[in-house]
């Protein structure tokens, strides 16, 4: 398994180093460094995190099939409690990078709208791409439900619509964020 | 990383000192000996026993073994990144990966790994938890999102920030996880129903959110400094920790098995989190059923981690209860109330726990549901289908298609099971499928009264007015008389006629005669259940598929009539007619490795053998021998002359029992003998004899995962010899100005009930009450 500890560490730790990793290939040292700028709260990070979020929708990150099987173990919650030595079985073999793809879906998108909620500032651009997530089919849940909460704190009038599209996604999550966003920004 | 001692044991060294020094008695030696046994015998089968005996014993093949185990888990992280169930349900992973962090730096403190390999382990336990499950906390709305699922990563992101942002070398990472997991963890707590019942049924209740609180408890207690934060009223809703852990022990019906109400339906309890219970409060209640009710030998995840009898000798306490009160009658104004007899024969809960709107798939549409249990037997029935087959409460409009279960593919299902018509309660106008479609309050009134008059009663009145709008009053109490019989009074009132239905569900097998329905389970307890006013015509139905468990089917009971006011009173009287005489141990074993044993041979083996144990538990959890699956027991026992029947240990797997030579069927009990001990009747031709030998065959699980995530069950409880006794039965009932007589065959009963006076509107009147 890829381990960039180091560099994660050090990213979170240094926030002033934080462009020099956004380009990083492990796509979980750049989730720490888009995290490590949400913990920043600095408007300088926006127009780099809308377009590590256009990089990401660039990414194969829901395309990975359902597997064949595990040897040792099941496709569900039952591998939790497993302590046996597990592995994956694909219908064939997939390159390494499709796999880190599938490894992170929605990961490091979550992570770019949370700091922009931390930062707070409407960019129009990025309320572009969050109209965007909520109206999009096969949109991980989690994008969607951190869209609806971001759009709360940086949204206007205009998102309502998109959010009134998201109650119709039927999980619980996206519902109730898109739910308190709409209350939100009828209230502004 | 926290250095000095085992994270959350309160004194390695008294703890270590009890063990190993054999000063443990009872059931907390014969639990250490099922703990280490199991671990040495078949470490990969019992993985999350292993790091704790290695931590106790310290010896050099238990490290080595505990070191395999955490190896083996950091090599698991990277295929199940591809798993359905971590994508989409990661609060099942969270949850045990923070107990890999504990039991990895309980491994340090005995200095298990070299300086690499623990750089090495801690960098991928705090890397995967960051990208996977501090992910997955903010995926939770805050602060809206109250159950297991938000509970479990906000403790398990608390627990492994707060381990590895301490020490040497603090983890970054780590420290934000502790900042974002402390800040949302208290809430969680403090949001939860003030009666400590999450709404999930026992399965999350038990698995989950019982036994999180100890470890959230303790966690908190450490980050803050503060004590006794078990009892504290947690901010927003002032909801107490405690009352989780009351709840659980709640849950617990008399004979063991937990309250099937909601999903799941019913199973056998967890234990820790009652040893927690017992150690910080004192009561009784925590006490009793540790000691009575619980079973080893049933292993499931607690927080998906198979290690609730490590915390179970953790927190066993030494001291004896506080109080003499043992907790059975308890109520709920937002949950429920049980009536239950001294001795615990007699168990009747009523329960109005709120439902789910729109979609009960958890929380079921159960207002005013009652659940009896005679002798310490269930006998109503409740719970969840069988996976994957038909039966009567699929409605067409009850059916779902998800995506969010599992990669790339939709998920359809039908949650019918958890709307009204699944429940023992009242049905209007045979709309089964009723439920509420939005949030409100669904319970207009609640009471209940121990003591000289002892009652439960519910008035639920709002989720019927928003299905039927002309409806005004449903309402039912129940009571409960001479420590013998239970009344319950049903009375609904509308504007419209209404059909208006009783519905009981019991376990088979049903029969009507004169107007009496009498349900005989198969462990030989009977309930007579009578109308004492009203003329409501009776059908009953066989219901298939539904419940899963303990039989696979159940019998329908309804009374019905046709009217704009019915007021029904119902008599339901248990009795048993079976008593047990004598436990049989010391029985001949042997393993059979392979299973192929036929009986001439394994009787041969069984003559030549010189091993035996009690047969309380598999053989290998009460001796050193190997964790084999089949076993073979054999015992020449005395008899008393006439009928007799032999009570067989619950849990087996393929039991087969040969009685003199001759194999006896065991067909009916093959699907209710994983929960209720099977009392088996010896063929009229054992009559006369005194002499019987007895052989059994059994195949028990070899590891935590035999169950296949549903949790496993060994066989426990011992044999019995048992004898026919008498069945108490109704020959005269009279209910005249507020007395009701019964006279049985033994006995006559009087007791005093005053039917609730509803004014005009439909609404009860005080003197009712």
């Amino acid at each position: 398994m890829v381990n960039n500890y180091d560099i994660m560490e050090q990213v979170l730790l240094h926030p002033e180093e934080i462009e020099n990793y956004l380009n990083h290939s492990d796509w979980r040292v750049r989730y720490a460094a888009i995290i490590s700028m949400g913990e920043t709260k600095d408007k300088k990070w926006l127009p780099y995190l809308a377009e590590i979020l256009r990089f990401e929708d660039t990414r194969n990150l829901y395309s990975q099939p359902a597997v064949q099987g595990f040897e040792n173990s099941y496709d569900d919650t039952r591998m939790a409690e497993q302590l046996v030595p597990i592995k994956e079985i694909f219908d064939r073999d997939y390159p390494e990078e499709l796999r880190e793809d599938w490894r992170c879906r929605g990961r490091v998108k979550q992570a770019c709208l949370f700091a922009i909620r931390d930062i707070g500032i409407s960019v129009e651009e990025i309320l572009t791409i969050l109209h965007t997530y909520l109206q999009r089919p096969g949109e991980d849940y989690a994008v969607c439900a951190a869209s609806a909460m971001t759009l709360g704190i940086i949204g206007h009038k205009g998102s309502i619509p998109y959010l009134e599209k998201a109650l119709e996604i039927d999980e619980w999550c996206v519902q109730t964020e898109a739910r308190k966003a709409i209350r939100r920004l009828n209230a502004d | 990383m926290i250095e000095k001692s085992p994270f959350l044991i309160e004194d390695i060294d008294v703890l270590r000192k009890q063990i190993m020094n054999g000063e443990l008695t009872g059931k907390k030696e014969e639990l250490w000996n099922l703990i280490r046994t199991s671990s040495r015998n078949a470490p990969m089968d019992f993985g999350w026993f292993v790091p704790f005996v290695a931590l106790i014993t310290k010896e050099k093949e238990d490290v080595e073994n505990a070191r395999k185990i955490i190896f083996t888990y950091i090599d698991k992280l990277d295929p199940m990144s591809f798993c359905s169930g971590m994508q989409y349900h990661f609060w099942c992973f969270a949850f045990p990966h923070a107990k890999m962090c504990i039991y990895f730096q309980w491994l340090c403190t005995i200095t298990a790994f070299s300086e690499d390999e623990e750089k090495y382990i801690k960098e991928h336990l705090i890397n995967y938890h960051f990208v996977n499950f501090f992910y997955g906390m903010r995926t939770k709305p805050d602060p809206e999102c109250i159950d297991n699922q938000t509970l479990s990563l906000c403790l398990s992101t608390t627990i492994v920030g707060y381990i590895f942002s301490q020490g040497r070398n603090p983890s970054k990472m780590a420290e934000i996880m502790l900042r974002e997991g402390k800040k949302r963890l208290p809430g969680v707590i403090g949001d939860m129903p003030l009666s400590g019942y999450s709404g999930e049924g026992s399965s999350y209740m038990d698995c989950v959110n019982g036994p999180a609180i100890p470890l959230a408890v303790e966690v908190l207690e450490r980050i803050s400094g503060e004590k006794d934060l078990l009892f504290k009223e947690f901010a927003p809703s002032g909801a107490k920790p405690v009352s989780v852990l009351k709840m659980v022990a709640r849950e617990f019906m008399p004979g063991g098995l937990l309250l099937p109400w909601d999903n799941y339906g019913y199973q056998f309890g967890v234990r820790s989190t009652l040893a927690y219970g017992a150690l910080k409060t004192g009561e009784k209640i925590f006490y009793n059923i540790l000691e009575k009710e619980c079973i080893w030998t049933y292993d499931i995840g607690i927080g998906w981690a198979y290690d609730d009898l490590v915390w179970t000798l953790c927190w066993w306490p030494k001291n004896q209860p506080i109080n003499e009160e043992d907790g059975s009658n308890w109520f709920e104004p937002a949950a429920g109330g049980t009536l239950v007899s001294r001795d615990t024969n007699h168990y009747l809960i009523q329960m109005w726990d709120e439902s789910t709107p729109n979609i009960p798939t958890r929380a079921h549409v159960n207002p005013n549901a009652v659940l009896l249990n005679g002798y310490k037997v269930p006998v109503s029935a409740d719970g969840s289908p069988m996976p994957n087959k038909a039966h009567s409460f699929q409605f067409e409009d009850t059916w779902r298609s998800v995506g969010f279960i599992s990669i790339n593919t939709e998920t359809r299902y039908n949650y019918g099971d958890g709307c009204c018509g699944a429940h023992s309660g009242i049905i209007i106008d045979d709309c089964e499928g009723m439920r509420a479609h939005k949030e409100y309050v669904q319970v207009e009134d609640t009471g209940y009264q121990v003591g000289e008059e002892h009652y439960v009663y519910a008035d639920v009145t709002p989720i019927y007015q928003e299905n039927f709008t002309d409806i005004h009053k449903v309402f039912r109490k129940s009571s409960f008389h001479c420590q013998r019989f239970y009344l319950i009074e049903d009375y609904v009132k509308g504007e419209n006629e209404h059909k208006i239905t009783s519905r009981f569900l019991f376990r088979p097998n049903v029969e009507v005669k004169d107007e009496i329905v009498k349900v005989r389970t198969p462990e030989g307890v009977v309930l007579q259940l009578m109308e004492l006013l009203g003329n409501s015509s009776i059908t009953t139905r066989r219901i298939m598929n539904h419940p899963f468990k303990p039989d696979g089917c159940s019998e329908l009971v309804d009374y019905s009539i046709n009217g704009n006011e019915v007021r029904r009173l119902f008599l339901v009287f248990m009795s048993n007619t079976l008593k047990e005489d004598t436990q049989i141990v010391d029985f001949k074993v042997i393993g059979d490795q392979e299973g192929i044993l036929d009986y001439q041979e394994a009787v041969k083996k069984l003559d030549a053998s010189s091993m035996t144990v009690p047969m309380n538990l598999p053989a290998y959890m009460e001796t050193s021998l190997p964790n084999y699956k089949t076993w073979w027991y054999q015992k020449k026992i005395e008899k008393k002359p006439g009928k007799c029947f032999i009570k067989l240990p619950v849990g087996m797997w393929e039991p087969r029992l040969f009685v003199n030579d001759m194999e006896i069927d065991l067909a009916s009990f093959a699907v209710s003998g994983e929960l209720i001990a099977p009392r088996v009747e010896l063929p009229e031709q054992y009559n006369e004899e005194t002499q019987l030998n007895v052989v059994i065959k059994v195949e028990v699980p070899v590891g935590h995962y035999d169950g296949g995530g549903d949790g496993t069950v060994g066989m426990t409880g011992g044999v019995w010899l048992c004898y026919p006794m008498e069945q108490e039965v109704i020959e005269n009932v009279s209910y005249r100005n507020g007395q009701i007589e019964v006279r049985t065959n033994q006995n006559k009963y009087t007791g005093f009930y005053h039917l609730l006076q509803h004014k005009a509107d439909g609404k009860g009147d005080e003197d009712g009450k």
